[in-house]
């Protein structure tokens, strides 16, 4: 596990609060009293035998958002401090049902793709909500994310790859919601790298482990992430770029496997990780795709939190820009508040409904007609909030750039 | 390929970044960690009578940007529904959670009292649970200041915010939702009276459009300020927030989360910038031009240790004030920098910009962010190579 709690990582926190002034959570949750609070300031106290005190109270409130880290001006890892400390409460507590089956979106992803059109309908239905919530305490009013009718392996499966010799490789690392719940986002990056002379390989992965790390799993997370390395090692070893489509997995791969969950090897493949859009933006031959057709429309673009915390910028929405006729907008709302399956749970149901009140208002105040974000899960918060469309910049690109001339 | 790069996200390195923006240029901040600019009181000190006495002050060499310069800002926080008040010739008087009296320049229309001597009462009302401001303490220093020679009568009031621990940014929130408001608008209706001022600590209204002061006043007919003081700085959020928000709408790009730990260049030309992001990936990034922003000590623009203190990223050269350790004197400490605001005559297209410029100590020339904005104003000017700019400089 993480290796640098140690007092000199507490000793670098001046108690400045910055980390607390922006915590979505702690905005809109009076019980949970916010990142400084249950993170350096508790483990200075805890690190000390005579002054140790139990867990702190509402750190389960935590959702990993990672915004305490990013505005941390000291390189405090605040939210991973905060991750370690909330695991260890939760497992000393016991772990419910509802964390077990949240921790790994494939238990679920796997069956439900397969009888979509039910499991879509049911997550609807009041009544189930209901039976869910007394039983599971899983929300009653958030809207699940429906499941695809196809996955994305499958559609991969079958898919005859375009590509001309000598081609170029790459990996990608599709993630559970584009496996189960929007494959067209693997769908249009595969397509759009064909074009660019590129082959996709997917190799068996697990799931990335950030939804583990979120329930609480830490162990479940290292698995997962040993095994998705142990896939990896041997086309990093060739120098293999990998991509992503999703900014949490992105950010699990980038920095908890090294960081949170400790593991020193994961360190070595970093640099071969990119966004997609990232990767596609440092393509020379891209910038001839983008003399197509442009986009038309009033978009609005919300930044994940994970993106941010990536540190690789917006490249989706700069790459976008390159090809839209109306400028897309920022929204700049801040997190979106679902968090994962943090929001589908029923006591965060209120904060994430008072978080997503934030993008409520910037997406009224634009008026836009669609959304665009890279996150599927913050997609689902957008469609909640707004009852718009919402895609994932690959999706707006491929429609374009694919298209035959 | 960025026409600038701009490195820190404080006042300095958004002014820089906002020039560019105007002039419909490419540009990408780089930050890691929010600056002084959030936890300030979002009052823009500013006291040209006291920068001409810094000897050697960055203030000389951008004195004919001011104006412009401070026009500019005002624009940029108005577009996200944040006004500010006053101009860089003019000293605003404010109150502050203590009571004391402060000299700033442009502050928040928030903030902004214009004829204390008109009011007969002053409510000063307090949040049960919340330490940060003691209606009390306000109370006896401001019967002293003298600054309110019609006062008459006074009160200190406590609102129940309704929760065992307030903590200042949920109470800033909560006050702007539905419920509370009304509460508090409740509470409150039967201290309104005519000529009757009313403080409150700087929480009402966590975002730039927030209003609720405005509200307050409309609604109960009596003149509402807030008052700055304490962390987390509700203003200063604010303010960062309104800045980054409108620089985005305008096209600037935002590169978060990732810390400059050097750079690359070509004869006597920087053209690239190493960044070290998340998971500890370092990876390049060019641009045109390049504007250094990165705070003093608190923005880690500049570090210490035991033998000597430096700029990390371009290792510039550093001034160090005499005297060091007394009185403040280690906050002048910065980059020397030649008249157009450049740190290394070798480096041609590198501009300094804000509190890392030596001979800026804002404790002494009360002029921390004023002079961090006119400062990355004009270093986003002469960046972009703006000739008039720098024939006047
Ligand atoms: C606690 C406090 C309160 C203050 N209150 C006031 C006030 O009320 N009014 C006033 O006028 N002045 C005030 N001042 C002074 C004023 O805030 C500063 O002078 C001014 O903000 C400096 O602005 P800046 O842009 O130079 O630096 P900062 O605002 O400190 O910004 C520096 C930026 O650079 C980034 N950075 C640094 N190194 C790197 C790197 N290697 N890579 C990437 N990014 C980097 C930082 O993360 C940050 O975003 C205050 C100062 C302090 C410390
Ligand atoms: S922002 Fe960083 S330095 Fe400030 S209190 Fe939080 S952890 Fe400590
Ligand atoms: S990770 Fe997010 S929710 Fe958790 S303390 Fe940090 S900012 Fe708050």
């Amino acid at each position: 596990m993480l290796k640098d709690i140690s007092l000199e990582t507490l000793n670098h926190c001046a108690k400045c609060s910055t980390c607390t002034a922006n915590c979505p959570v702690a905005k809109v949750n009076p019980d949970f009293p916010g990142p400084k609070a249950v993170g350096p300031d508790w483990l200075r106290l805890s690190l000390n035998a005579e002054t140790k005190v139990d867990y702190p109270e509402g750190i389960e409130y935590c959702s990993n958002c990672k915004n305490c880290e990013i505005a941390c001006p000291s390189g405090v890892p605040v939210a991973s401090l905060n991750q370690l400390t909330r695991a260890e409460k939760l497992k000393k507590k016991g772990f419910r049902l509802r964390e077990k089956l949240f921790a790994n979106p494939r238990l679920l992803g796997r069956i439900a793709v397969n009888f979509a059109g039910l499991v879509n309908f049911f997550t609807k239905i009041k009544i189930f909500r209901l039976i869910g919530k007394t039983l599971f305490g899983i929300s009653e009013n958030i809207s699940f994310p429906a499941y695809a009718h196809k996955s994305f392996s499958r559609w991969f499966g079958s898919y005859r790859q375009k590509v001309n010799k000598p081609k170029n490789k790459v990996v990608y690392f599709p993630g559970c919601f584009t496996e189960y719940n929007k494959p067209e986002v693997g769908e249009a990056l595969v397509k759009i790298l064909n074009r660019l002379n590129y082959e996709v390989i997917v190799p068996e992965f697990k799931c990335c482990g950030q939804p583990a790390i979120g329930n609480g799993r830490l162990d479940t997370a290292q698995e997962f992430a040993h095994f998705n390395l142990s896939q990896l090692k041997k086309y990093v070893k060739d120098g293999t770029p990998v991509l992503f489509s999703c900014p949490s997995c992105l950010l699990t791969f980038k920095e908890e496997y090294g960081g949170l969950l400790g593991i020193e090897e994961a360190r070595e493949f970093v640099p071969y990780f990119y966004e997609a859009g990232e990767f596609l933006r440092g393509l020379q031959e891209i910038d001839k795709l983008l003399e197509c057709e442009p986009i038309e429309g009033k978009y609005a673009y919300h930044e994940p939190c994970h993106l941010k915390a990536s540190g690789v910028g917006t490249p989706g929405l700069e790459l976008l820009n390159e090809v839209a006729v109306n400028k897309i907008v920022p929204l700049d709302a801040g997190c979106c508040g679902l968090s994962g399956s943090y929001g589908l749970k029923a006591e965060k149901e209120p904060i994430t409904e008072a978080i997503g009140q934030n993008l409520k208002k910037a997406i009224d105040r634009h008026a836009p007609e669609a959304l665009v974000t890279e996150c599927g899960m913050c997609g689902v918060q957008l469609n909640n909030v707004s009852g718009l469309p919402v895609y994932h910049p690959l999706e707006l690109l491929a429609e374009k750039i694919t298209k035959e001339s | 390929m960025y026409d600038l790069v701009v490195i820190g996200a404080g006042m300095s390195g958004l002014m820089a970044a906002g020039a560019g923006a105007r002039r419909q240029k490419k540009v990408l901040v780089v930050a890691k960690g929010q600056g002084a600019l959030s936890l300030s009181s979002g009052c823009i000190d500013f006291n040209p009578g006291l920068l001409e006495r810094e000897e050697g002050s960055p203030y000389f060499k951008v004195r004919e940007v001011v104006e412009e310069s401070f026009n500019f800002f005002k624009y940029l926080v108005k577009r996200c529904g944040l006004n500010y008040v006053g101009s860089p010739s003019e000293q605003t008087r404010i109150f502050t959670t203590l009571g004391t009296v402060k000299n700033s320049c442009l502050v928040p229309e928030s903030m902004f009292l214009e004829n204390p001597d008109s009011y007969e009462r002053i409510i000063a009302v307090g949040f049960k649970g919340y330490f940060d401001f003691s209606p009390k303490m306000f109370l006896y220093y401001a019967k002293k200041s003298g600054i309110f020679p019609g006062l008459k009568e006074t009160e200190e009031v406590y609102f129940e915010p309704g929760v065992r621990t307030v903590n200042t940014t949920w109470l800033a929130q909560a006050l702007t939702r539905g419920e509370l408001k009304e509460k508090l608008i409740a509470f409150l209706k039967p201290y309104a009276r005519p000529k009757t001022l009313m403080v409150f600590p700087a929480v009402l209204g966590d975002l730039p459009e927030d209003r609720l002061f405005k509200e307050v006043e409309e609604v109960l007919g009596v003149k509402v300020v807030e008052l700055p003081g304490g962390f987390p700085s509700v203003p200063g959020q604010r303010l960062h927030k309104a800045l980054v928000s409108s620089l985005k709408e305008m096209g600037v790009n935002f590169l978060f989360n990732a810390e400059v730990i050097g750079y690359k260049k070509n004869l006597r030309q920087v053209t690239s910038i190493k960044i070290k992001e998340s998971g500890g990936r370092v990876r390049e990034i060019s641009g045109k031009a390049f504007v250094l922003a990165t705070g003093s000590f608190w923005g880690k623009g500049l570090r210490a240790n035991t033998e000597e203190i430096c700029e990390p990223i371009f290792q510039s050269k550093v001034y160090l004030p005499r005297n060091f350790a007394e009185d403040f004197n280690f906050l002048a400490s910065g980059i020397y920098t030649d008249e157009y605001l450049r740190p290394i005559k070798e480096l041609e297209n590198l501009y300094g910009a804000g509190s890392i410029l030596a001979n800026s100590n804002y404790l002494k020339n009360n002029s921390g962010l004023g002079l961090a904005l006119a400062t990355g104003y004009k270093a986003g000017l002469l960046a972009l190579g703006d000739g008039e700019v720098r024939r006047n400089a």
